[in-house]
C-alpha cells in the first residue's frame, strides 16, 4: 500500500472551489442576532462613562452590554501559558490559574481596538450603527508602546499590580558560563536587533455564533478556533462557569489561522451568554480592520546578541537579551511563546557550549502578542543566523563554513542544546550543503560580477534552523509552565463492510487533515483510502484534541491514527486466527488480507473480519464485537525539524528595491505523508516570511494609535512576490513518534527572513553597511546606500 | 456605510439635471474611490448619480483631425483595447499608465474620468499627451480644459455640478512611456513618472513632457525635470526637486524626487526604444 | 429600491437600499456565500465576483449598480462539473484554507476567458488583486500555467 507518501488531492478542496464551503461567517441560524463591538478609540485612557441609551433606542437594537452587566455572569479569561519557573504580576483569575483581561474593558482601555462595549440588533447593520450611537467619555492617559521604553522608570503603568509592567523575566541557559566564553573570546560581536511586529492576517477575520437551548439548557459555540476541545474546558470552566456537558464547540471550516485561532476571545463567551440571555442565537463576524486591531499580533522582540568565537570560526558562546512586547493583556498562551519558545531556540543547529537568553515580557499599550507561523523561534532563528554571520566576515570566513563548521554532527543525538531542548535526529550539514548547492552558492562571485554589470547589487545569504514543533510531551509542557495536557487522539471505526471512519481531536485551518490523516489509516489498515471518511472539528463526534498549533496535528495526532489502526489490525488478527484455526503467531496481514503461513487457501480479508466483528458470532472467548479504537498519543518529546534556506537576492542601487531573484529551501520534516500539500505549506511559509523581511510592519505611534490598521496600509505578499523557489528535503525520522515525522506547517517560515537579512547586508557589504533592520523598504535600503556613500 | 439616495439617468441632461438640483450630489463612476470614501465614511453624500447608463458617455471615437475623444466612462480595460487607441501612438504610454492600476478589477470597472480626477498615473500620462476633458454642465453649457489645468490646484476644479464627459488626445506623434514605483500595501504608485518624447533625426531630444504623480498632490508637469532631460538625461543629478513632493506615511518627498529623477531617465529611455 | 438582474442564470427581483453593497446583497439576499467579505477596503479580493462579462469586487460595487445586469458567482462558473481551471486547481493544491479560493477563481476565470495564454506575467498581474495568506500563490500558479499551456 502506497497511500502514506502520494500526492493526493485534498478532499476538502472541490467544495471550496465551488462556493459550497460554508466558513462560520457563511453560517445562518434561524432567528439569529447580530454583535457589534463598540472598541476603544485609545491606546490608554480611564472609561469616565458610556452612555448606551441613545444606541438602546436604535431600530433593531436588542441590547447593549457593558462589564458592569458582566460582572458576575462572566469571569475573567484566563492565561493557560506563564513560562515556567517564573512569577507572573497579573492578577490571576479567580480559580487560582493566571489571568487575562476581563470580557469587556473594565475601567481602564490598554489598548486601541480592547472591547469596551457590545451591541446586539437584529442585523449586522443595525448593529454596527448602534454601535457608533455608543458614546463612552473617556480621559487619556500616557501610553508606552514600546518594551524598553515601558520598564524605565517614569513610564505609564498598565496595570496596578504589574510594577514596571514587567510581567516576567524569564531565563534559560548558563549565564556564568556564557559570560566566561565572552571574556575569554577570541572574537566577540555583538548585533542590536529589531524583529518588528507583524499582524498574521488569515484571509478569514475571525467569527463567532452562540446558540442556547432553554430545553436542554445546552450552548453550542460555532467559533474559527484550531482548539475546540480546549476552548471547551476554558470557556465552560473558567469563563462562563457552566458544566462541561452542557457546551458545545464546533468549528467550521477555517479560513487560515497561522497561530491566531488557538487563542480565546471575548466574543466568544459573550455570543454564548448573550444567547442564553436573548434566547436567541448570537453572531459576531469580525471585519479586516476589526481584525487588525484585536486578533492577536506576531513578534516584537528587541534583541541583543553577543557571539563569542575564535579566530578560526568556532563558536564558543552566546547570549541573547529580549524585550519581548506582550501587548496589554497576557493572551491565552502568549506569554510562553515569548519566551520559552523564542529562548531556548537561540543556539539554532548548532553545538555552542555555553549560551544564556533572558527574556524580559513586558506590557505595553498595543495589541496582545500571540503566536504567529513559526513564532519564538522564527525571533530566535534571525537574530542567530545574522550574528554569526557578522562573526563570518569578522574573522575573514565564509558564512556557509562556519555554519557548516559549528552545526551538531549527525552522529550526536540527542543532543542536548543547554537551553532545553534535545534535539531527536538529522543530519544538519547535509541539508545546508543541499541548498547551498541548489542555489549556486559557490558561484556567488560570478552572479555578483554579473548582476553589477546591470547595475544591480547582488547578495547572497543562508538561514539554516532547528525548530522545535509537535507540542509535546505534557509533563514536559507542565514544566514549561502549560496549563494543560498537550496529548493528540484518535477514533477508529471499522463499519461492518469494512468502510472505516476515523475522528480526529486535532482541526485542520487549511492543511488537508481529512485527506492526511486517511492516508496514514489507509496505509496501517492496507485499504484503500477512498473507503475511510475523517471527521474532526465538533466537540460532540470528536474525541479529545488539544488543538492545532505548533505544528503538533500530523506529528502527535498523526501517530494517534497510526496506532490505533495498528490496535485495529491486532484485534482482527486475533479473530482471524480464531477463525482459521491457527495459532496467531502464524497470521500475516498485507494488503488488506489475512493469510497463515503454510496455507495458501485459507484467508480473510479486513472486509470479512469487520463483517464478523460486526456480527459478533463466536468470537475469540473474551473478544468484544466490533472494532472501534480510541487512542491518545503523548510523545515522549517533541520533535526538531530542521533545514536551511539561501535567498539570492539583487538591490536595485537607484530605487533602493530589493527583489529575491532565486531561493532554495531545503527542509528535514522526517517521512512525508503527502509531498503536495506539505511543498504547499513550505511554499506558503516562505512567502509570508518573505512578507515580514520585505514589507509588513504593525506600526503604532506614541498614544498607541495604530497606523497600518487595515490592508491600505499593511503591505502582504502577492502573487508576483513570489520568487523561483528551488525546494528538497531530506529525510530523517524522528525516534519520538511511530510515524517518525516531524512538524511541518510553520517550519518552512523559521529560517527565511534571516536568509533575506544575509542577502541583503550582502549584497550591500562592499558600501560599508553592517546591518539593516526589516522590512526592507525600497527607501530604507535606498537611505542606507546613501548614508554607506556618505 | 451611511444610507444615501441614488439615481441611474438614462441621458446626460436628466444627469446634470439631478446634480444640480440636490446640493452634494456627486457622480458615480467607476466608484473606487467614492465608494470606499463612503464606507469609511470620510465622505457624506446624499445622492449618488449613477453615470454607467450613458452609453454616450462610452467608447473611444476618431474626430476629423484625427484626435481620439475618450468617452469618460469608458473603462481603463476597454481603453487599452480598443482598436483606434491600439493602432495610435499613444497606445504604448496609455498601455504603461493602465497597467499601474492596482488590479484586473479596478481596471474593469475605473473609468478615463475617474482616472483623470484621482489625479496618479493616467492622469500623469495625459498630461504630457496635452490631453484636454470635455466638460458639461446643466442648460447645454460646456468647456473643455487640458488636464494638467483641470488638476492645477490653482484652478477652481471640476464644480459639483459639472460632468467629464470625454477626454481628447491630440494626433501628434511623440513618443511616450511610463514609469513608477509601486507602493506594496494599495499596488499605487509611490512614485510615477509619464514622459512624451521627440527626437532629432540624429537621435537627439527635441522636446520631452514630463508628468509625476505620487502623494496626495495631483499629477502635474515638473518643468526642471523636462529641461534636464532635454539636456543629456543620462547626466542628470541633484535636481532642485526637494520641495515638489511632499512626505507621508508611506514614503519622503526626498525620496519621491529621487525617484522622479531615476524613473524619468528611465522612461525617456524606453520611449527612445519605442520611437525607433 | 426595485431591481431586477441575473445572478447565475436565474432571475432575480428584489427590493435593495442604495447603500448595501453587491457582495452583500449576493451573501444575505442570494444566499450565494462564496464571495467573502475579506477587507472591505479592495486589497484582497475574495469578494470577486463577474458583472457581465468582466470581474469587479463586489465590496467595491453597490447592489444597485447591477440593476439590469447578468452577475456570475464562483456558485455559477461550473453546472455540476468543475471548470479545467477548478480541476487544475484542485490537481495542483491551489487550495489550502479556500477562503481566498472564490475570488481568486472569479478573477482567473475572467482573465483565461479574455486572455487564453497568459505569460507568466499576465498570469501574476491576473491575480495582483487576491491575497492567499496559505500557498503563496504557488500552487495556484502551477494549477493556472497547466490549464494554459498543459503543464504545471
Amino acid at each position: 500500500m502506497t497511500a502514506f507518501g502520494a500526492d493526493l488531492k485534498d478532499r476538502e478542496v472541490p467544495g471550496m472551489l465551488r462556493g459550497a464551503t460554508a466558513f462560520t461567517a457563511d453560517i445562518s441560524l434561524p432567528r439569529m442576532l447580530h454583535l457589534a463591538f463598540v472598541r476603544s478609540e485609545h491606546g490608554h485612557a480611564r472609561i469616565d462613562s458610556i452612555d448606551t441609551a441613545q444606541a438602546a433606542a436604535m431600530p433593531g437594537v436588542v441590547t447593549v452590554v457593558t462589564q458592569e452587566d458582566l460582572a458576575g455572569a462572566l469571569m475573567p479569561m484566563p492565561c493557560i501559558w506563564i513560562p515556567g519557573g517564573v512569577e507572573s504580576h497579573f492578577p490571576p483569575h479567580p480559580y487560582g490559574v493566571p489571568g487575562a483581561g476581563t470580557v469587556l474593558a473594565d475601567g481602564v482601555v490598554r489598548f486601541i481596538g480592547e472591547p469596551v462595549a457590545a451591541v446586539v440588533a437584529e442585523t449586522v447593520e443595525q448593529a454596527d450603527e448602534a454601535a457608533r450611537a455608543v458614546v463612552v467619555g473617556y480621559t487619556p492617559l500616557p501610553a508606552v508602546t514600546e518594551p524598553q521604553a515601558a520598564l524605565a522608570d517614569g513610564a505609564p503603568q498598565l496595570h496596578e499590580a504589574v510594577p514596571n509592567n514587567l510581567n516576567a523575566l524569564w531565563t534559560c541557559g548558563n549565564a556564568e558560563a556564557a559570560d566566561a566564553a565572552i571574556a575569554a573570546a577570541e572574537v566577540v560581536v555583538e548585533l542590536d536587533l529589531y524583529n518588528q511586529r507583524t499582524i498574521n492576517n488569515p484571509m478569514e477575520p475571525r467569527a463567532a455564533i452562540g446558540d442556547y437551548d432553554p430545553i436542554t439548557e445546552e450552548y453550542t459555540l460555532y467559533a474559527t478556533t484550531q482548539s475546540p476541545h480546549n476552548h471547551r474546558f476554558l470557556l465552560s470552566a473558567l469563563v462562563l462557569g457552566i458544566p462541561f456537558n452542557k457546551l458545545r464547540v464546533i468549528a467550521p471550516p477555517i479560513g487560515g489561522s497561522f497561530g491566531t485561532k488557538g487563542y480565546l476571545y471575548p466574543d466568544m463567551p459573550l455570543v454564548l451568554h448573550l444567547a442564553h440571555k436573548l434566547g436567541r442565537p448570537v453572531r459576531w463576524a469580525d471585519t479586516r480592520e476589526g481584525l487588525m486591531r484585536s486578533t492577536v499580533q506576531g513578534r516584537d522582540h528587541r534583541q541583543h546578541i553577543t557571539l563569542a568565537g575564535t579566530r578560526d570560526g568556532r563558536i564558543t558562546g552566546l547570549r541573547c537579551t529580549s524585550y519581548a512586547n506582550l501587548g496589554a493583556y497576557p493572551s491565552t498562551i502568549g506569554p510562553g511563546v515569548a519566551t520559552a519558545l523564542m529562548g531556548r531556540s537561540i543556539t539554532g543547529p548548532y553545538e555552542i557550549a555555553s549560551a544564556f537568553c533572558e527574556v524580559h515580557a513586558v506590557f505595553t499599550n498595543t495589541v496582545p502578542l500571540g503566536a504567529q507561523r513559526g513564532s519564538g523561534r522564527a525571533e530566535a532563528t534571525m537574530i542567530t543566523e545574522r550574528v554569526i554571520d557578522l562573526y563570518a566576515r569578522e574573522i575573514g570566513a565564509d558564512p556557509a563554513d562556519v555554519r557548516l563548521r559549528n552545526m551538531v554532527p549527525p552522529d550526536r543525538f540527542p543532543y542536548d542544546n543547554g537551553l532545553g531542548w534535545t534535539y531527536d535526529s538529522g543530519d544538519y550539514p547535509a541539508a545546508l550543503r543541499r541548498a547551498l548547492e541548489l542555489a549556486g552558492y559557490h558561484k556567488a562571485e560570478v552572479l555578483r560580477r554579473e548582476a553589477r554589470e546591470r547595475g544591480k547589487l547582488l547578495g547572497i545569504g543562508v538561514g539554516s534552523f532547528v525548530a522545535i514543533c509537535g507540542v509535546g510531551p505534557s509533563t514536559r509542557m507542565q514544566a514549561e509552565g502549560m496549563l494543560g495536557g498537550t496529548w493528540e487522539s484518535a477514533n477508529i471505526r471499522v463499519h461492518p463492510n469494512g468502510e472505516v471512519a476515523v475522528t480526529i481531536g486535532s482541526t485542520s485551518t487549511g492543511q488537508s487533515h481529512t485527506t492526511t490523516f486517511a492516508q496514514i489509516a489507509a496505509d496501517e489498515l492496507g485499504i484503500d483510502p477512498a473507503a475511510i471518511v475523517v471527521t474532526q472539528a465538533d466537540t460532540r463526534k470528536a474525541p479529545y484534541g488539544q488543538g492545532t498549533y505548533g505544528s503538533r496535528s500530523y506529528s502527535v495526532g498523526g501517530p494517534a491514527v497510526a496506532i490505533a489502526a495498528r490496535q485495529v489490525i491486532a484485534k482482527m488478527r486475533t479473530a482471524a486466527a480464531h477463525f482459521m484455526g491457527v495459532s496467531e503467531d502464524l497470521i500475516e496481514y498485507a494488503d488488506g488480507t489475512f493469510t497463515v503461513q503454510g496455507k495458501e487457501d485459507a484467508a480473510k480479508s479486513f472486509q470479512d473480519m469487520a463483517m464478523a466483528l460486526w456480527y459478533g458470532w463466536s468470537l475469540p472467548p473474551g473478544m468484544e464485537p466490533t472494532v472501534d479504537v480510541t487512542t491518545f498519543f503523548d510523545p515522549p518529546d517533541f520533535n526538531y525539524p530542521f533545514g536551511s534556506h539561501v535567498a539570492v537576492v539583487e538591490i536595485d542601487e537607484n530605487t533602493g528595491q530589493v527583489e529575491v531573484v532565486d531561493y532554495a529551501a531545503v527542509h528535514d520534516v522526517g517521512p512525508v505523508g503527502n509531498p503536495m500539500v506539505v511543498t504547499g505549506q513550505f511554499e506558503g511559509s516562505i512567502v509570508h516570511g518573505l512578507g515580514q523581511a520585505l514589507m509588513e510592519q504593525a506600526r503604532y505611534d506614541a498614544t498607541g494609535a495604530l497606523l497600518s490598521a487595515d490592508l491600505t496600509t499593511y503591505a502582504m505578499p502577492r502573487a508576483h512576490d513570489l520568487p523561483p523557489l528551488e525546494l528538497d528535503r531530506t529525510v530523517t525520522p524522528s525516534p519520538h513518534n511511530p510515524l517518525g515525522v516531524k512538524g511541518a506547517g510553520e517550519i518552512a517560515t523559521v529560517p527565511v527572513t534571516a536568509a533575506v537579512a544575509n542577502a541583503v547586508c550582502d549584497a550591500l557589504r562592499e558600501l560599508g553597511v553592517r546591518h539593516i533592520d526589516m522590512p526592507f523598504t525600497p527607501e530604507k535600503i535606498w537611505r542606507a546606500i546613501n548614508e554607506a556613500k556618505g | 456605510m451611511e444610507r444615501l439616495e441614488y439615481t441611474a439617468p438614462s441621458s446626460l441632461d436628466d444627469a446634470l439635471e439631478a446634480l444640480h438640483a440636490n446640493p452634494g450630489a456627486r457622480p458615480l463612476a467607476g466608484g473606487h474611490s467614492l465608494i470606499l470614501d463612503l464606507k469609511s465614511r470620510v465622505r457624506r453624500v446624499p445622492l449618488l448619480v449613477d453615470l454607467g447608463r450613458l452609453a454616450e458617455l462610452r467608447g473611444v471615437r476618431r474626430r476629423p483631425r484625427g484626435e481620439l475623444e475618450i468617452g469618460s466612462m469608458t473603462t481603463i480595460t476597454e481603453l487599452v483595447a480598443d482598436p483606434l487607441v491600439r493602432q495610435s501612438h499613444v497606445h504604448g504610454l496609455l498601455s504603461d499608465a493602465a497597467a499601474t492600476l492596482p488590479d484586473a478589477q479596478v481596471r474593469n470597472r475605473g473609468t478615463i474620468g475617474g482616472a483623470v480626477l484621482a489625479g496618479t498615473d493616467v492622469a500623469a500620462a495625459l498630461i504630457v499627451l496635452d490631453a484636454e476633458t470635455h466638460i458639461r454642465s446643466r442648460d447645454g453649457r460646456h468647456r473643455r480644459i487640458s488636464v494638467e489645468d483641470l488638476l492645477d490646484p490653482a484652478t477652481p476644479g471640476l464644480a459639483p455640478d459639472e460632468v467629464i464627459t470625454a477626454v481628447g488626445v491630440s494626433a501628434a506623434t511623440a513618443s511616450g512611456a511610463h514609469e513608477r514605483q509601486p507602493e506594496p500595501a494599495t499596488l499605487t504608485s509611490l512614485c510615477g513618472v509619464a514622459v512624451s518624447v521627440t527626437f532629432r533625426a540624429d537621435g537627439a531630444i527635441d522636446t520631452c513632457k514630463v508628468a509625476v504623480c505620487g502623494g496626495r498632490t495631483p499629477a502635474r508637469r515638473l518643468p526642471a525635470l523636462e529641461r534636464a532631460m532635454t539636456a543629456i538625461p543620462e547626466r542628470a543629478t541633484g535636481l532642485p526637486l526637494d520641495d515638489v513632493f511632499e512626505s507621508d506615511d508611506v514614503a519622503s518627498g526626498e525620496y519621491r524626487a529621487h525617484l522622479a529623477l531615476v524613473l524619468a531617465k528611465r522612461a525617456v529611455a524606453r520611449a527612445r526604444d519605442r520611437a525607433i | 429600491m426595485q431591481i431586477s438582474l441575473m445572478v447565475n442564470g436565474v432571475s432575480v427581483e428584489t427590493t435593495v437600499l442604495p447603500h448595501v453593497l453587491l457582495v452583500d446583497m449576493l451573501r444575505d439576499t442570494c444566499g450565494l456565500t462564496g464571495a467573502k467579505v475579506g477587507c472591505g477596503t479592495g486589497q484582497c479580493g475574495t469578494c470577486v465576483v463577474q458583472l457581465g462579462d468582466r470581474s469587479v469586487k463586489g465590496c467595491q460595487v453597490l447592489a444597485v449598480q447591477a440593476d439590469g445586469a447578468e452577475v456570475t458567482t464562483v456558485e455559477g462558473v461550473a453546472n455540476g462539473e468543475l471548470t479545467p481551471l477548478q480541476q487544475a486547481l484542485w490537481e495542483e493544491h491551489g487550495v489550502q484554507c479556500g477562503f481566498c479560493t472564490p475570488g481568486m477563481v472569479m478573477a482567473l476565470t475572467d482573465l483565461l476567458e479574455h486572455e487564453p495564454a497568459p505569460d507568466e506575467q499576465a498570469i501574476r498581474a491576473g491575480i495582483a488583486g487576491n491575497m492567499c495568506r496559505c500557498t503563496g500563490y504557488g500552487g495556484v500558479l502551477r494549477a493556472v500555467r497547466k490549464v494554459v499551456g498543459g503543464k504545471p
